[in-house]
């Protein structure tokens, strides 16, 4: 690339009790009524309860509390959270949540930032000025999005259920709050498969046609940890250092990807969201088969990632030409052990993918916003060849 | 001189669409009755179609409502892209162009606008561009003589 632009202007507030920094967060914006936006899934294992009794006890107000987000944000929910800001008279937005959770309040923000009522008018890319100022505060509850520091929110629109993507830096929360607090209850299961999604950004970050120099050193470092911690912190459920580390590299991830943008792994894990993969999953399951389609293209840059994921040893022993090859099926041994440590599957017809699904799925992966930045080009025949290796 | 490279970037879609059976089936993804803009900044030139039935119509005056806006930055970025020397998802990756719409309709432009890219440059040009090439399922012979003489697409 002859030019590119890198930009992430989140704080990052890391590390034990930061959630109890959320009071400061607010001040330095002179705000004091957040509207709290959560899921019913956090509300039941009681970690919104949690949180909100940390917040309160540091003196936040938390009597604006809506945890009705669905599993995929979407626009009437969108629209719904808007008007309810506005009746509430709330000055500012903590999410605490995944993907969904905090697509749904970029959604918000973005509509309260543009003084509009409807999201759906505001759809396209990098076109949005960066309107009125709306303090935002996420504190991710998985290991994997990364979506905390991501200038991208996927929202499903309720009319024509297609899902589209909204790119604009006016998405960019303020503060991304990583307390392992949150995740202490995480499943085993789930450490993995958003871990697995964190690890995907990584490296279709690194190796995507828009990657840069800076964006590269995030996916790096992010490589780097996830390969380090994500088996430590699944054999010691209690120590909350590994998972803390795994929380800071799905941010570098977040970081990374949101400058850089992904690739055919996720144009096709986008696809089968519509089939109901959950997304880690899906990142699990395509990762090893799309290293290996790309190869060809990407040796050099698959070499490169080695010295990464396996450090200096591993990388040095290894005869050049042997790298990239060696780098992948590290990749897919490490898959393959998160898999049958925390038992789930790796075959995509135990989700309730058919045969008779792909060339639907393969229509959809080849027009996904990812496929495009995707260094080797495919094409339908291509996802559906990747797909039929992961029945 | 952009005004010109847009009007014949828009004639070799209409010659690819109609010619290219997988560019006719990307072509059948966009949404009927469906308006896109190219613009190239600062100067507003622009062109604008029209996918009706499978096929394009020019629009000459300015529509109410445009469903997809691909908007160049600058000229110079403009004239790279539309010339062969970079592709519409490099002036992507580059922030050079700017989409008002719908992402995965843009997507679905920028692959018919890649083998378009083929078949109008010589593969010493676009073979640079992409990695594999599109497939090109007419001869580029044929493709020039409809797009010269095959009337009106
Ligand atoms: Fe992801």
């Amino acid at each position: 690339m002859k030019y590119f632009e890198f930009y992430s202007p989140v704080k990052i507030c890391s590390g034990e009790n930061a959630i109890c920094n959320i009071k400061h967060e607010l001040e330095y914006f002179g705000a004091s009524k957040p509207l709290v936006l959560s899921d019913a899934g956090l509300e039941k294992v009681g970690t919104l309860k949690n949180v909100l009794k940390i917040l309160n006890k540091n003196k936040v107000d938390v009597s604006r509390v809506f945890y009705n987000i669905p599993t995929d944000s979407s626009t009437l929910t969108i629209n719904e959270i808007v008007k309810l800001y506005n009746t509430l008279g709330a000055d500012s937005i903590i999410a605490l949540g995944g993907g969904s959770v905090i697509d749904t309040a970029k959604g918000v923000k973005l509509v309260l930032s543009q003084l509009k009522e409807d999201i759906l008018s505001l759809e396209g890319n990098e076109i949005l000025p960066k309107g009125k100022d709306v303090p935002f505060i996420v504190i991710p509850t998985t290991c994997g999005t990364g979506s905390e520091c991501t200038s991208v929110a996927v929202i499903k629109n309720n009319d024509t259920h297609v899902k589209m993507e909204y790119i604009s830096p006016a998405l960019l929360p303020n503060v991304a709050v990583l307390d392992p607090e949150v995740i202490s209850t995480l499943p085993p299961k789930l450490v993995a498969t958003t871990s697995l999604d964190a690890l995907t950004h990584a490296i279709e970050a690194y190796s995507c046609l828009q990657r840069n120099t800076v964006s590269s050193g995030f996916a790096v470092s992010a490589i780097n940890l996830i390969s380090e911690n994500l088996f430590l912190a699944l054999n010691h459920p209690k120590k909350q250092e590994y998972k803390l580390n795994l929380l800071n590299a799905s941010t570098l991830a977040g970081m990374a990807f949101s400058n850089s943008m992904v690739g055919i792994v996720h144009a096709i894990g986008h696809a089968l969201g519509a089939y109901r993969v959950p997304h880690g999953n899906a990142m699990a399951i395509l990762l090893p088969h799309c290293l290996k389609f790309n190869q060809n293209v990407l040796a050099d840059v698959y070499a490169e990632m080695l010295l990464a994921f396996k450090g200096p040893e591993v990388y040095v022993n290894t005869p050049e030409t042997e790298r990239a090859k060696l780098f992948i099926s590290e990749i897919e041994q490490f898959v393959k052990m998160a898999s049958s440590t925390t038992g789930f599957s790796l075959k995509l017809s135990e989700y309730g993918v058919s045969e008779i699904d792909l060339p639907a799925i393969a229509n959809i992966a080849i027009n996904d916003g990812a496929a495009a930045i995707n260094p080797k080009l495919f094409t339908r025949e291509n996802i559906v060849a990747i797909l039929k290796e992961c029945m | 001189m952009i005004k010109l490279i847009l009007n014949i970037l828009i004639r070799a879609i209409k010659t690819g669409v109609a010619l290219d059976k997988t560019l006719g089936a990307d072509f059948e993804c966009l949404p009927n009755n469906y308006i896109i803009k190219i613009n190239v900044l600062p100067k507003n030139i622009s062109v604008c179609i029209r996918c009706m039935d499978g096929k394009i119509f020019n629009v000459v005056q300015e529509p109410n409502k445009v469903d997809l806006l691909v908007e160049f930055k600058d000229q110079k970025s403009a004239v790279n892209c539309l010339l062969g020397k970079n592709s519409l998802a490099t002036a992507f990756c580059e922030h050079r162009i700017k989409i008002y719409g719908n992402i995965n309709n843009a997507m679905t432009l920028t692959r018919i606008v890649n083998t378009i890219e083929c078949y109008l440059y010589p593969k010493l040009i676009y073979g640079k561009l992409f990695n594999p090439t599109p497939k090109l399922e007419v001869s580029k012979f044929k493709f020039y003589l409809t797009m010269l003489f095959g009337g009106n697409l």
